[in-house]
């Protein structure tokens, strides 16, 4: 397996934002950027041209991009579709993002694109079948690529280890970094019963190349419980802003990028997410300057 | 972290029988799902996947066939569209791509056989959907098209726009399509209407085509010349205008190249 | 078969065409991009989850031909289609064969 550096993202330890091209129109208007770069699914590039192309190489020409795929299936139990990685290559070279993320999930089975990020079981049978898929991602892209923790709605009888047993050892022998989403921690943790905290205590923070954050709707279990949905639809909860909080006086600054994927609000709403976020890394970049001065 | 190597997953377990169990809802969650401590299944939590996978492919149905949803409204839509999913999931994680096969199964669905143009409608916007994402080209030069004219018609042939559609119908789908969209109310005409698709630029245009103007650009898609093309037109309706015809593709931006041999 | 063409024919039509058509201001990229940007006319890849966990991925409203209750409820019921045909709604004869 080859080793591909960290890379020396171009995508700045700030806030950047799940772009939209609803939101082009007031993004392009303002004299002061809210976000500081944006963050692009990579499947709706993949099309031969278009508005989609239009849009991203004017998005591309004024912030830094980072591109986060949604489809290639790293799970997949029947191998990855060496189609479908072509296309992310071609728009990885297109683009030049500053990073590039994908899911610890499945979405495709045979020929059926699934369209959802399915959980997997952490035995060392996935864990091998993930390794060599992430090779072979890197080994396409030519470069590092991040992988993302889930949110999860059920669990496997048949798992051997923890989630971060299994992210940390993915991390280790496939040379990938992780993307922390800080949501999707909150979301797992609250659906499975394990603390959040500890989970954010005990990741592999040396790892981290990118942080997400985002809303999440509440349901119901079976058994009456609490059952949380990673829907992106609304604002991030106060207690996945202190769990971000948390993280990042633990690493410093990083970048932290917020997503809204369903009832898109109005820019303004967005933009004041990300400079939420913001604050919390200058707080956490003047602690650290403090201790520097002391 | 176990040492332990583990077991073949068993046939009840594994991404086959999750995809099973995600389309169809009679069965209960995968056999390796963990259940409650008192045993119970966690058919709610498993419902979180099979809403997921059905709700998101739904909505980008809706979002793409938009006037098919207005025609029918949203309970028809839905549970016509449910029934698509079960039957043809997408094939490719380029959502973009899905959708080609909708039109025939509207056709061949029997609940909406009361609305007989509905499938033709959904060619119309599965064809503004392939335009969306059609290779970009610029339209020919005025000059391009006037040397042309220089030439025997049997030795032209044109390159049409990547992104150019047509959708030829016996009802006024164009007409229907609009009033659905833009909320225009004018009477609907009293006769079929063939609709050119072309995206020029970023922006898709619809245009409604003269008498056998259809057969003309499909025999030119189809590697015809000139010549060739005019004259399944003509056969095809006395009332084709080669003029008009090609005053339409140039201003609609259908024609990229004039190439003579 | 149909008679061909005559070069002086089709060089009139083309001709014609092209005054026609030079009435129509031609697409312009930077118009479109003022246009399209701020709308998206496309369904999209994300990785967000469904809303809730409502019953909509889980309905057992399976075609079976006879177990399927849901009529046609939209504007369909008030398009004015040609003829008068909104009752019997039988195939239009066309004007035009294609």
């Amino acid at each position: 397996m080859t080793n591909y550096p960290t890379l020396k993202s171009s995508i700045p330890a700030k806030a950047g934002v799940g772009f939209k091209p609803e939101h082009a129109r007031a993004i392009f208007a303002e004299d002061e950027p809210s976000a500081g770069w944006f963050e692009v699914h990579a499947e709706n590039y993949m099309g031969a041209g278009g508005p989609p192309h239009a849009m991203l190489t004017v998005l591309r020409e004024r912030f830094p991009v980072s591109v986060h795929g949604v489809g290639l299936s790293i799970g997949a139990e029947k191998g990855l579709d060496p189609e479908h990685l072509k296309r992310l290559a071609a728009v990885v070279e297109r683009y030049e993002p500053g990073l590039v993320s994908e899911h610890l999930a499945w979405s495709t089975h045979d020929t059926h694109y699934l369209n959802d990020l399915l959980p997997l079981p952490y035995t060392q049978a996935t864990l091998e079948l993930v390794v060599s898929h992430i090779g072979q991602v890197q080994d396409a892209l030519k470069r590092q690529i991040l992988l993302e923790n889930p949110s999860t709605y059920i669990r496997f009888e048949t798992s051997t280890m923890s989630e971060l047993d299994f992210l940390s050892e993915v991390a280790k022998r496939s040379g990938c970094g992780l993307l922390l989403d800080v949501n999707n921690v909150f979301v797992s943790a609250t659906n499975h019963g394990y603390s959040p905290e500890d989970y954010i205590d005990g990741f592999p923070l040396h790892a981290v190349g990118e942080i997400h954050l985002g809303g999440h709707a509440e349901d119901e279990d079976d058994l009456g419980a609490p059952l949380l949905i990673d829907s992106h639809d609304r604002e991030v909860v106060d207690p996945v802003w202190a769990l971000y909080e948390r993280l990042i006086g633990k690493t410093g600054r990083m970048p932290t990028l917020v997503e809204w994927d369903s009832d898109l609000p109005d820019w303004p709403v967005l933009a004041a997410e990300a400079k939420h976020a913001a604050a919390i890394l200058d707080r956490a970049a003047g602690k650290r300057n403090d201790v520097r001065a002391a | 972290m176990s040492a332990q190597p583990d077991a073949p997953p068993k046939s009840e377990e594994g991404q086959d029988s999750f995809t099973a169990a995600l389309f169809d809802a009679s069965q209960p969650p995968p056999a390796d799902v963990a259940r409650y401590a008192d045993g119970r299944l966690p058919v709610k939590r498993f419902s979180v996947y099979r809403n997921n996978v059905m709700v998101s492919l739904t909505e980008y149905l809706e979002r793409t066939f938009p006037s098919v949803k207005a025609l029918v409204g949203d309970e028809f839509f839905a549970g016509m569209a449910g029934v698509f999913i079960r039957q043809s999931p997408p094939s490719s994680p380029m959502l973009m791509e899905y959708g080609p096969e909708f039109p025939a199964f509207i056709e061949s669905f029997e609940p909406a056989g009361g609305v007989p143009y509905l499938a033709d409608v959904a060619r119309l916007e599965d064809a503004q959907r392939a335009a969306y994402h059609a290779a970009d080209a610029k339209p020919a030069t005025p000059e391009t098209l006037a040397r042309a004219a220089q030439h025997d018609a049997a030795a032209v042939f044109i390159d049409l726009h990547p992104s150019l559609e047509v959708v030829a119908s016996d009802w006024p789908i164009l007409s229907i399509l609009q009033a659905n969209t833009d909320g225009t109310s004018t009477p609907l005409p009293q006769h079929g209407e063939d609709v050119l698709v072309v995206r020029p630029a970023l922006d898709t245009r619809l245009h409604a085509m003269p008498a056998g103007a259809a057969t003309f650009v499909l025999a030119l898609k189809g590697g015809a010349s000139l010549q060739d093309a005019a004259g399944a037109a003509q056969n095809a309706s006395d009332a084709f205008d080669l003029s008009e015809t090609l005053a339409l593709l140039i201003a609609a931006g259908a024609i990229v190249d004039i190439r003579t041999v | 078969m149909t008679t061909p063409i005559k070069t002086t024919a089709f060089a009139a039509a083309v001709t014609a065409a092209l005054s026609l058509a030079a009435a129509n201001a031609p697409a312009n990229a930077a118009d479109d991009m003022e246009k399209c940007f701020g709308v998206a006319k496309a369904g999209e890849n994300d990785c967000k989850a469904g809303a809730g966990t409502s019953c909509a991925g889980t309905s057992k409203v399976d075609y079976q031909g006879n177990a399927w209750k849901l009529v046609p409820k939209g504007s369909c019921l008030s398009m004015d289609l040609p003829g008068d045909r909104k009752g019997s709604l039988e195939e239009l004869d066309r004007d035009i064969p294609s």
